[in-house]
C-alpha cells in the first residue's frame, strides 16, 4: 500500500510535467485543429540555448530557465509561420508533415552545434530528499509540481478572465463564427502559439533541470508525452490534458516499480491504445465533440 | 450605403457570382430572395471579407472594402450574423456576446458593457441565460445571440443570413420583430431569406437571386405582382411555404 501511495505520488509528479507538455499541445490543437509534431522538438531547441548560456556564460538557473522559455518561443513562432500560418486552415495533413519536416531540421540544427550527444544541464538542487513519514520526494520534483500547478492555474485565469483567453477559446470552438465576429484569427492564433510554446520551455525545463543533463532526444521524448497525455485527456480540452498528464505519471510510475523500467513505455501506450479503442475521445474530449455537434442542430 | 457593383466570386474556378450589382440603402430594410446555391451566402460572405471576390466593387460609405480582411470590414462598420448562428457552443451567453466586442476591447470597456446592458434589455432572455453555455439555448435563443454578437461590434449595417433557418413560426415572428424593431433604431439591414412571407413584413426593397445573378430588383409592390416569383417563393398552395 505504500508503495503504492509512494508510486502515485511520484507519478503526480512527473505527471504535473506532462500535463504542461500536454496543454502546450491541447491549446496549438484547439486553436489550428492540427498537429504539432514540433512542438517537442521547439521545446528541446529551447533548452540547449539555456546549455549554451549555462556553459559559455556560466548563467544561473534564473537565466538557464528564462533563455530556455524564450528559446522555445522563438522556435516555436519559427514553426507556426513555417507549417500552420503558411499553410492553408483545410490541409492538416500537408501541416502535420510539415512540422515533421521541420522537427528533422531542428534535431540536425542541434546536432550541429552541439555535436557531442549528452550536455549537462544546471540542477534546481544537489539532489535532496524530503521525507514525510514513510514517503519521500525529491525536491525537484517538488518544484516541479508547484511550478507547473502554479502555470495551470495561470492559464485557466488568463483563458477564463481576459479578453485574449476569450478571442482563444472563441477561434478554438469555431474559427469561421470567430472571424465574421471580427476577431483576428491570425493573430490570436500566432499568440495562442507562443503561449503553448512558453508553456513548454516551462515544462522543458523542469524536467531537464531534474534530469541535469539534455540530448537531441529530449525533442521526440517530449512530443510522445505531451501527445498522449493529450490523447488521453481529450484533444482541445485543458482540463483533459492536466488529468491526462497526471493519468500518464501515475501509470507510468506503477508500471516502473512493479513490472520494471522496460514496461514503463510499454504501460503508456497500452494506456493510449486502450484509450483509443474505447474512448477515443479522451476522458474529457467527447463532451465537447457533442456539444459542437448539438449546438447547431437545435430548434 | 452599400453599393456591390459587378461583383464576382469564385470557388475554384466555378463562379458563384457572376456579376451582382446591389444597393442597401441607409436606413432601409434590404432583402435578398433566392433558391439553395443562388450565391445569397457567398454574397453575404463576401461582403464581410470572409471570401475574396475576383472582380468587381464593394463600396460602403464611399470607400471600396472588397478587398478588406474581415477583421477591417467589422471595423468599417458592418457584422455579419451567419447561417446556422453560429455561436460558441461551450462560452457563456455573456462571453459571446463580449467576443462580438472583440475591436473595441479592452479600449472601451465602459462602453461595452454599457451595451452588453442594452442587449440584454433588447433580448430579456439573454439576460436570463446570461453565465449558461451558449449551445444549450433553444435555436431561437441562439439567433438573438448571435444577433446580439454581431451587435456588440456597434455596426452601421448588418449582415443577416437567414434568420428564419430551422426556427417555429412563432419564433420567427419575433426574430423578424426583433429585425423591423433594429431598423427602426437606424441600423441598415441587408438579409437574405427564403421565408419570403415573413420578408415581406419587414423589407423595404427586395432583389431575387438566381444562379449567381441579380433576376428581380423591385419594392414589395412588385414584387408580389411578380407572377414568376409569386409561385416560386409566395404560392398559392401550402408547399410553397418551404421554398
Amino acid at each position: 500500500m505504500v508503495d503504492l501511495i509512494q508510486n502515485c505520488l511520484d507519478g503526480t509528479m512527473i505527471g504535473s510535467a506532462y500535463a504542461l507538455l500536454a496543454l502546450g499541445f491541447t491549446l496549438i490543437f484547439g486553436v489550428l485543429r492540427r498537429l504539432n509534431l514540433s512542438y517537442g522538438p521547439s521545446i528541446m531547441a529551447g533548452a540547449f540555448v539555456g546549455t549554451l548560456l549555462f556553459l559559455n556564460f556560466s548563467a544561473g538557473l534564473l537565466e538557464v530557465a528564462a533563455a530556455t522559455v524564450l528559446g522555445a518561443v522563438l522556435v516555436g513562432a519559427y514553426v507556426e509561420r513555417l507549417c500552420f500560418w503558411s499553410i492553408r486552415r483545410g490541409a492538416a495533413i500537408a501541416s502535420m508533415v510539415s512540422s515533421f519536416a521541420i522537427w528533422m531540421q531542428i534535431e540536425e540544427a542541434v546536432t550541429l552545434v552541439f555535436p557531442n550527444r549528452t550536455y549537462p544541464f544546471p540542477g534546481l538542487f544537489d539532489e535532496e530528499s524530503l521525507f514525510l513519514g514513510p514517503f519521500f520526494f525529491r525536491a525537484s520534483a517538488v518544484v516541479m509540481l508547484l511550478v507547473a500547478g502554479l502555470c495551470v492555474l495561470a492559464l485557466w485565469q488568463l483563458l477564463n478572465r481576459s479578453h485574449f483567453g476569450l478571442c482563444v477559446r472563441a477561434v478554438s470552438e469555431s474559427p469561421e463564427a470567430a472571424k465574421v465576429a471580427g476577431v483576428n484569427v491570425g493573430r490570436v492564433t500566432f499568440l495562442a502559439f507562443a503561449l503553448a510554446s512558453a508553456l513548454g520551455g516551462v515544462a522543458g525545463f523542469l524536467i531537464v533541470a531534474s534530469e541535469q543533463q539534455i540530448t537531441p532526444l529530449f525533442g521526440l521524448w517530449a512530443t510522445f508525452k505531451g501527445l498522449i497525455a493529450m490523447m488521453l485527456g481529450g484533444m482541445g480540452s485543458i482540463p483533459g490534458a492536466v488529468l491526462g498528464g497526471l493519468l500518464l505519471g501515475i501509470v507510468e510510475a506503477n508500471a516502473l516499480w512493479y513490472l520494471g523500467i522496460e514496461y514503463r513505455d510499454l504501460a503508456a501506450y497500452l494506456l493510449l491504445f486502450g484509450f483509443l479503442i474505447l474512448r477515443p475521445g479522451g476522458l474529457l474530449g467527447q463532451a465537447a465533440l457533442r456539444a459542437e455537434q448539438t449546438a447547431a442542430t437545435r430548434v | 450605403m452599400l453599393e456591390v457593383r459587378d461583383l464576382v466570386t469564385a470557388y475554384g474556378r466555378i463562379e458563384a457570382l457572376k456579376g451582382v450589382d446591389l444597393d442597401a440603402a441607409e436606413g432601409r430594410i434590404t432583402c435578398i430572395l433566392g433558391p439553395n446555391g443562388a450565391g445569397k451566402t457567398t454574397l453575404l460572405m463576401t461582403i464581410a471579407g470572409v471570401l475574396k471576390p475576383s472582380r468587381g466593387t464593394i463600396r460602403f460609405q464611399e470607400r471600396n472594402i472588397a478587398r478588406f480582411s474581415s477583421v477591417a470590414v467589422v471595423k468599417r462598420g458592418i457584422s455579419l450574423v451567419p447561417e446556422n448562428r453560429l455561436v460558441f457552443p461551450q462560452m457563456s451567453v455573456r462571453e459571446n456576446l463580449m467576443a462580438g466586442a472583440y475591436q473595441r476591447l479592452p479600449r472601451q470597456r465602459t462602453a461595452v458593457l454599457a451595451d452588453l446592458e442594452e442587449m440584454f434589455e433588447r433580448f430579456p432572455r439573454l439576460r436570463e441565460r446570461a453565465w449558461q453555455e451558449a449551445g444549450t439555448l433553444s435555436g431561437g435563443e441562439q439567433q438573438m445571440l448571435a444577433v446580439g454578437r454581431a451587435l456588440m461590434a456597434r455596426p452601421k449595417c448588418l449582415l443577416m443570413d437567414e434568420p428564419s433557418l430551422g426556427l417555429a413560426p412563432l419564433i420567427v415572428a419575433e426574430i423578424f420583430d426583433a429585425i423591423a424593431e433594429l431598423n427602426r433604431s437606424g441600423v441598415t439591414i441587408l438579409l437574405v431569406e427564403q421565408n419570403a412571407h415573413m420578408a415581406l413584413t419587414v423589407a423595404h426593397h427586395f432583389y431575387l437571386l438566381e444562379q449567381g445573378r441579380v433576376t428581380f430588383d423591385g419594392d414589395p409592390g412588385a414584387l408580389a405582382e411578380d407572377e414568376v416569383i409569386q409561385r416560386a417563393y409566395l404560392g398559392t398552395n401550402k408547399t410553397a411555404d418551404q421554398a
